[in-house]
């Protein structure tokens, strides 16, 4: 299960948003979508406890400017703080 | 008038004084002649600005000096204007080209105490501004107005932030602000500093930091599975950062609470971001906003306009003809031979002496002393000499008298020294025989130029103040 979801951020204009996420002993293995002007990205992210924590989501909204984002893992039914990026 | 002298000596003086007051074109000749230059450092000097033409002050920035620095020492100038208090108008802006400035004043009035104030913009020069972030750095009023911005923009929007950032901008800068108290400890002549422009540059440039640091980057730091001990909510974002920077080694995190390789790497990407954002915000504050503020300066000159320049005065007096053992009164008209001088000038003794001494000619009406038997017959006497300036009103006659004696008949002449006063030097008569403009008093030589931008500014409150 997917414990909290961190450090949202993307480089400018890539429209790439990476991540890191905490998750307990069974690790995860579901989806983790964001939401940017009413459009729906997602991406599916296996990870063992003691993989790498990071984990990505690639959108089409590269060079979109600022945008308040929340990642949320669509099983653990966990999200990330809302933060602001540079798409 | 001639007819007048030919009729009566005691009518020439009158008559004289009469023509030159109808006659306004005289006394008081249309503005628009030609200004003139004055240098800065002569009146800071002491040196009297001169009145009735469009004055341009001239300087180097070296000659700006708040206290005994140069302001240039500290800023980079980029601007300057000239006025007075109580102006109406506003200053039209002045010009700095490399190390020379210029900027005009208008006209002034005669004889007028000027509170000659020169506003310097500019931003804050590199020697200083490390020595103000350190100020910053140290000062309890912007940690305190710091900690206010972050309180103020916890769970808060970019709309939100954006708004706060303009209040701290706004309890940095302006007359009060602590940054420019900083500012007014290293140069005290500093009136304000503009912080907005370059805060909403610095802002706009690093709006997710200024967003997410007090926000999602220390909730982050909260996480569940890589929470850092010691990090609540409502510890103040300074003391998150210095507990941050303490750790380094996955031990450093293990004793903060963090356990697990995957989780350590997750809290050290927090720790990594949250203090990235810190000090993008503190640098953005400090040193962004500290080189691209804008700082006013205001120096303040107490100054005087020239005293009205005189091509003549009328006096009145008594002279005494020792010959006849006669004290008489007499009115004189005095020229100045030598081009009009300036009222205040004189002194027996003054290195000025083309401003003392004066051409004299008039008439002698009667008989000061009570004398039963004078000797010039019908009173009237034509006196003529040498006037010399004692200081702004009183003058010494010296010369001659030629009077009709009463028991021979015949036209004599004899000596007569006398005090008088210069009455066109009393407030309500000294535009009498005066120039309509005047040059200043300790900047003659420093050549003429015209108004570069021909305004005219009046001068509103400024009271009439005269300078004795």
């Amino acid at each position: 299960m997917v414990q909290s979801i961190v450090t949202a951020q993307s480089v400018a204009g890539s429209g790439l948003i990476t991540f890191n996420i905490n998750v307990d002993a069974g690790g995860c293995d579901e989806d983790f979508s964001v939401t940017i002007d009413n459009e729906t990205f997602t991406n599916h992210v296996k990870h063992n406890s003691n993989d790498d924590p990071a984990a990505s989501i690639q959108t089409t909204k590269g060079g979109a400017g600022e945008r308040n984002i929340v990642i949320v893992a669509r099983t653990s039914n966990k999200s990330s703080i809302p933060r602001l990026i540079n798409l | 008038m001639n007819r007048c002298v030919l009729l009566s000596a005691r009518c020439a003086a009158i008559c004289v004084l009469v023509a030159v007051v109808a006659d306004p074109g005289l006394a008081s000749q249309a503005a628009g002649s030609a200004g003139q230059t004055v240098k800065y450092s002569a009146l800071v000097s002491g040196g009297k600005l001169p009145y009735g033409k469009s004055v341009t002050i001239t300087g180097t920035l070296d000659d700006l000096k708040c206290g005994s620095e140069a302001v240039s020492k500290k800023l980079n100038v980029t601007g300057i204007t000239a006025s007075y208090l109580g102006e109406s108008g506003t200053p039209p802006t002045g010009t700095v080209d490399g190390q020379n400035w210029t900027a005009s004043l208008g006209q002034l009035p005669a004889d007028t105490a000027i509170n000659l104030q020169v506003k310097i913009t500019g931003t804050i020069a590199p020697a200083l501004r490390g020595v103000i972030l350190d100020k910053l750095a140290a000062s309890g009023d912007f940690a305190r107005d710091i900690e206010v911005f972050f309180q103020m923009t916890r769970n808060e929007g970019t709309s939100g932030v954006e708004l706060e950032t303009e209040r701290l901008m706004q309890s940095l800068g302006g007359a009060s602000g602590t940054l420019t108290k900083i500012v007014q400890s290293e140069l005290p002549c500093v009136a304000a500093v503009d912080v907005t422009t370059a805060a909403t540059t610095a802002f706009r440039k690093n709006l997710d930091s200024f967003a997410n640091l007090n926000h999602a980057d220390q909730q982050d730091l909260m996480a569940e599975g890589s929470a850092i001990r010691g990090v609540t909510p409502q510890t103040p974002p300074s003391e998150v950062y210095s507990l941050l920077k303490g750790l380094k080694t996955d031990a450093d995190y293990q004793a903060a609470g963090v356990s697990g390789s995957s989780h350590i790497t997750v809290a050290r990407g927090a720790a990594g971001k949250y203090t990235a954002d810190y000090e993008t915000v503190m640098n953005n504050l400090g040193l962004t906003v500290v080189s691209e503020s804008s700082v006013g300066v205001i120096l303040d000159n107490p100054s005087s306009t020239a005293d009205l320049n005189k091509y003549a005065g009328f006096d009145v007096g008594v002279n005494y003809v020792p010959r006849i053992n006669e004290l008489r009164q007499f009115d004189m008209v005095h020229v100045y031979p030598f081009g009009p001088v300036e009222l205040g000038a004189g002194g027996l003794f003054t290195k000025d002496w083309k401003a003392t001494y004066s051409l004299a000619a008039g008439v002698s009406i009667g008989d000061f002393s009570g004398n039963a038997s004078s000797r010039i017959k019908g009173e009237n006497a034509f006196v003529y000499g040498l006037g010399i300036r004692i200081n702004k009103y009183f003058r010494v006659a010296v010369g001659g008298m030629v009077y009709r004696d009463a028991a021979s008949n015949r036209l004599l002449n004899e000596g007569f020294i006398g005090p008088s006063i210069d009455v066109t030097a009393l407030p309500g008569l000294k535009q009498i025989f005066s120039s309509s403009s005047g040059s200043s008093t300790s900047s003659k030589g420093s050549g003429s130029t015209s108004n570069p931008s021909g305004t005219t500014r009046s001068q509103g409150a400024q009271n009439g103040t005269e300078t004795k």
